[in-house]
C-alpha cells in the first residue's frame, strides 16, 4: 500500500513526528522498526530519551513552532509529517506550517476538540480526533446503532 | 464597524479604548473571566467570556466581511487558528494577528491573515537604532529585505571627499539622494561627497552594517 496517494510506492519514507508523549514515541518506534527514516521532535528532553531502544531515528531538541526547529528536522524533505503535540492549535499551526511553507506531502494532525475540524480539513491536512474514535468505540462496544450520517 | 478583539490583556485594553472613542462597535473576547468582567464595567463594549479559537464562539459573533477582527492571545497558534475561523466563516478581508515569533510573520501572511505584528522584532528594531549612532536614522524599518537610512557624513567618515565611483561602497547598497543644505543632490560617479551632506542610503538589509560602516566608519 502507498501510503501517500497518487505517488509510487516506496519501501522506505522519511518522516517527522512531532510530539514524544505516549502516541508519538510509540508511533516513532513502530514505523523505525518498520525500517522507515524517523526524526521526532519535541521540547522536552526526557520525553525524547523515553523513547524504546527499538527506534532508530534521529530526535531534534526544540520548540516545533519555530521555524528553525522544523528546519533542523529538514521538513522540507519529509515525505510525511505527524504532528502529535498536547495542544490543538499549536498542532493546526504546525500542521499548517508544514503544508504551506515546507509543501510536505501528507500532513496529518491531531486535534482533540471536535469543533474545528471541519475548518480545517479543508486546508489540505488531515486531522485525526481521538475524541470522535473514542465515541465509535464506545458506541461500536455498547453495540448502539448509530444514524448513518 | 465591528471591531472584534481576542485575547490580551493591556493590549486589548488600551485598543478597545481607542477604538470606541472613535466610534466603532468593539466586541472583545477573552477566556479570562475576571479580565471581562472588568472590561464590561470599565466599556461600553460587547463583552463575551470563552474561547476565541473555538469555531462555535467565533460563529455567534455575527459579524460582516468589512469588519476588522484582531487576535492578540500570547500564543502564536491561537491567534492563528482564530483569524482563520473568522475569515473562513464571515469571507472577513482584515483580519490582524500579533506574532510573538517574528519568524512566524511570513507564515501567517502566506495563510491570508491581512495585517500581522511582531512587537519583538518592532522592540529589537527601535533598541538597534538607539544603539547605533545618531547620525543614522532608520526611515524604513518595517522591512527585513531592504533598509534605507538617512546618513549624516561627519568629519572622519571614510567616504568624505571622494567621488562616489571610488568611495568603493559595498554592491548592497546605493546612495540614493544627496541632502545638501537646502538642495538635493542625485549623485552621479563624479559627485563629491561632502562635509554635512545627508546621505539617502537604501541597502539589501542583510548588508546594512557593512554598507553603513563603510560611509562613517567603524565605532
Amino acid at each position: 500500500m502507498a501510503i501517500i496517494k497518487g505517488t509510487v510506492k516506496k519501501k522506505e519514507y522519511y518522516i517527522v513526528i512531532i510530539g514524544c508523549g505516549r502516541l508519538g514515541s510509540r508511533i516513532a518506534s513502530l514505523l523505525s522498526s518498520q525500517g522507515h527514516s524517523v526524526v521526532v521532535v519535541d521540547r522536552d528532553e526526557d520525553a525524547l530519551q523515553a523513547l524504546s531502544y527499538e527506534f532508530s531515528g534521529f530526535t531534534i531538541l526544540g520548540e516545533a513552532t519555530e521555524l528553525d526547529t522544523l528546519k533542523n528536522a529538514k521538513l522540507d524533505k519529509a515525505d510525511i509529517a505527524l504532528v502529535l503535540s498536547p495542544d490543538d492549535n499549536t498542532n493546526i499551526m504546525i500542521a499548517l506550517v508544514a503544508k504551506e511553507y515546507f509543501s510536505t506531502p501528507r500532513v496529518i494532525a491531531r486535534v482533540y476538540d471536535p469543533n474545528n475540524l471541519e475548518v480545517f480539513s479543508q486546508f489540505g491536512i488531515e486531522i485525526i480526533c481521538p475524541t470522535l474514535l473514542a465515541v465509535e468505540s464506545i458506541k461500536e462496544a455498547l453495540e448502539i446503532a448509530g444514524d448513518e450520517s | 464597524m465591528k471591531v472584534v478583539m481576542v485575547g490580551g490583556r493591556n493590549i486589548a485594553y488600551h485598543l478597545t479604548r481607542t477604538f470606541l472613542n472613535k466610534g466603532h462597535n468593539v466586541i472583545v473576547v477573552n477566556r479570562d473571566e475576571s479580565f471581562c468582567a472588568d472590561m464590561a464595567k470599565k466599556f461600553r463594549a460587547t463583552v463575551i467570556h470563552g474561547d476565541g479559537s473555538d469555531r462555535h464562539v467565533i460563529e455567534q459573533l455575527e459579524l460582516a466581511k468589512d469588519d476588522l477582527f484582531v487576535a492578540l492571545t500570547m500564543h502564536d497558534s491561537d491567534n492563528l487558528v482564530s483569524c482563520l475561523l473568522a475569515k473562513q466563516a464571515f469571507d472577513i478581508e482584515n483580519t490582524a494577528a500579533l506574532v510573538n515569533d517574528p519568524d512566524n510573520k511570513e507564515v501567517f501572511r502566506r495563510m491570508g491573515i491581512h495585517t500581522v505584528v511582531s512587537p519583538t522584532e518592532i522592540l529589537a528594531t527601535a533598541i538597534e537604532d538607539s544603539m547605533l549612532r545618531e547620525e543614522i536614522v532608520n526611515i524604513f524599518p518595517n522591512s527585513d529585505k531592504v533598509a534605507i537610512f538617512r546618513v549624516q557624513i561627519k568629519e572622519g567618515a571614510p567616504v568624505l571627499g571622494k567621488k562616489i565611483r571610488e568611495a568603493e561602497i559595498p554592491e548592497e547598497g546605493v546612495i540614493g539622494a544627496i541632502l545638501r543644505g537646502r538642495d538635493v543632490v542625485i549623485p552621479r560617479g563624479d559627485t563629491m561627497i561632502e562635509e554635512q551632506d545627508v546621505l539617502i542610503v537604501l541597502m539589501n538589509a542583510k548588508a546594512q552594517t557593512r554598507v553603513l560602516e563603510r560611509l562613517i566608519g567603524e565605532e
